[in-house]
């Protein structure tokens, strides 16, 4: 049997009411023992001992309130998500990647995106301002504006004594699909570094989606 | 009155089922009372005002759903969730402490951002190591580390010593511990005569 919500009615009979106010009660009692601490629990009944979401079909819509809901991720996979009156966050959402080369990203509850990646450039200086492209695979969020970003000039392991100066430094975060900046390089004896060998740069990145 | 199961029955009379119905719903009222927008407020009935977790003794069992729910680790309650994935992440989980000491934040999605300002006293050197487990405070270790940067904080530089002072990345692919350099140059020496300490200025992202 299913939850009746329209019953009884004035002219039923008491033995047709019976059976379904005894059903009634009974599917209360289960719906509410879903998540909730039940009826008369010395925990407080009605409090969440966990709350389950099952998978929505489509984005929660637009409301003056915050509503927490699961939906499938820019990563493909189920995540939790935050309506607020402005937009939909994907707050448990990460690209969990990284490593020389690679590019990640997370969300945070507040709706930021902290992208951050590396990336190996053969320059000796002279070509600036150098770009860093964020990558735009399905599984990434874009900017729609990015707030602020760091380079930062990687060690070379292999030649770790040559061009030890040298340092970048941001020029532009306005083009959201990327971040320009510029290396600036000296050798050991303070002059121009003439290190050609490829190098590594890391950067971070935050802003919204 | 505590709400009654399996009632009314058949055969039951009304005068002894009335006082039931009664206390299951003024039951059902208190209950929804908690937590819960309540009944007759115009539409916003059963929605949400917030949300009470009493503490659970341990994570629930893998569906494919998300859930969140309260738990206590160390003596810390602390809103734990659980993906379909059957991923358990503490929601918010940090640990901040002073200068010399590791502090960390796991954001919702599992990745872990830490920080760390060490003081330096020495000169430049090539390999230096920051061992995450032995720094203290450092209580939620990397199982993968992605991304980091190092940085040498200003102290105030001393013309013709130390010019130019410099830290950089080296290497991350082991999680337990960051390997960087630092260098502190001036224009006619290889190695400037440092200054002063120069705190370094670690942040660095990953699970």
């Amino acid at each position: 049997m299913a939850y009746l919500n329209n019953i009884p009615q004035a002219t039923d009979q008491k033995n047709a009411s019976q059976p379904q106010i005894l059903e009634n009660f009974s599917q209360i009692y289960n719906v509410f023992s879903v998540d909730h601490a039940t009826f008369d629990s010395p925990l407080g009944q009605g409090k969440h001992q966990q709350v389950t979401f099952p998978v929505n079909a489509a984005a929660a819509p637009p409301a003056n309130e915050i509503r927490m809901y699961a939906n499938t991720g820019t990563t493909g996979n189920t995540e939790l998500w935050l309506r607020t009156a402005a937009t939909n966050i994907q707050i448990t959402s990460a690209r969990k990647n990284g490593g020389l080369g690679n590019q990640g990203w997370t969300m945070t509850p507040a709706g930021l995106l902290i992208k951050w990646g590396s990336a190996t450039i053969a320059n000796d200086g002279s070509a600036q301002p150098q770009t860093f492209l964020w990558s735009s695979t399905p599984t990434d969020i874009a900017f729609t504006t990015q707030y602020w970003a760091i380079v930062q000039v990687g060690a070379d392991p292999a030649v770790p004594t040559k061009d030890v100066n040298a340092i970048a430094y941001v020029t532009s975060v306005a083009t959201v699909d990327r971040v320009l900046y510029n290396v600036w390089r000296r050798n050991q004896q303070g002059t121009q570094g003439t290190n050609l060998f490829p190098f590594t740069v890391w950067v971070l990145a935050i802003g919204i989606p | 009155m505590p709400y009654t199961l399996n009632f009314p029955q058949a055969l039951d009379f009304m005068r002894d089922s009335q006082p039931l119905m009664l206390g299951n719903y003024a039951s059902i009222f208190n209950f929804i009372g908690q937590d819960h927008v309540p009944f007759n407020s115009g539409g916003q009935s059963g929605k949400h005002a917030q949300l009470t977790f009493p503490i659970s003794p341990q994570d629930p069992p893998p569906t494919n759903e998300w859930k969140m729910y309260a738990k206590s680790v160390n003596n810390l309650i602390q809103i734990f969730t659980e993906s379909a994935l059957n991923t358990v992440i503490p929601f918010g989980e940090k640990n901040i402490n002073q200068r010399g000491l590791v502090s960390s934040v796991k954001l919702p999605s599992g990745i872990i951002i830490k920080w760390l300002e060490i003081p330096i006293w020495d000169q430049g050197q090539i390999g230096r190591q920051v061992v995450w487990s032995l720094v203290g405070g450092d209580t939620m270790p990397f199982t993968t580390q992605y991304w980091a940067a190092v940085f040498l904080e200003y102290q105030g530089v001393n013309p013709g010593t130390d010019l130019w002072q410099y830290a950089s990345v080296f290497d991350i692919s082991d999680p337990t511990k960051l390997i960087y350099t630092q260098w502190f140059r001036s224009p006619t020496i290889l190695t400037g005569v440092r200054h002063a300490a120069y705190p370094v200025l670690i942040v660095a992202i990953g699970v």
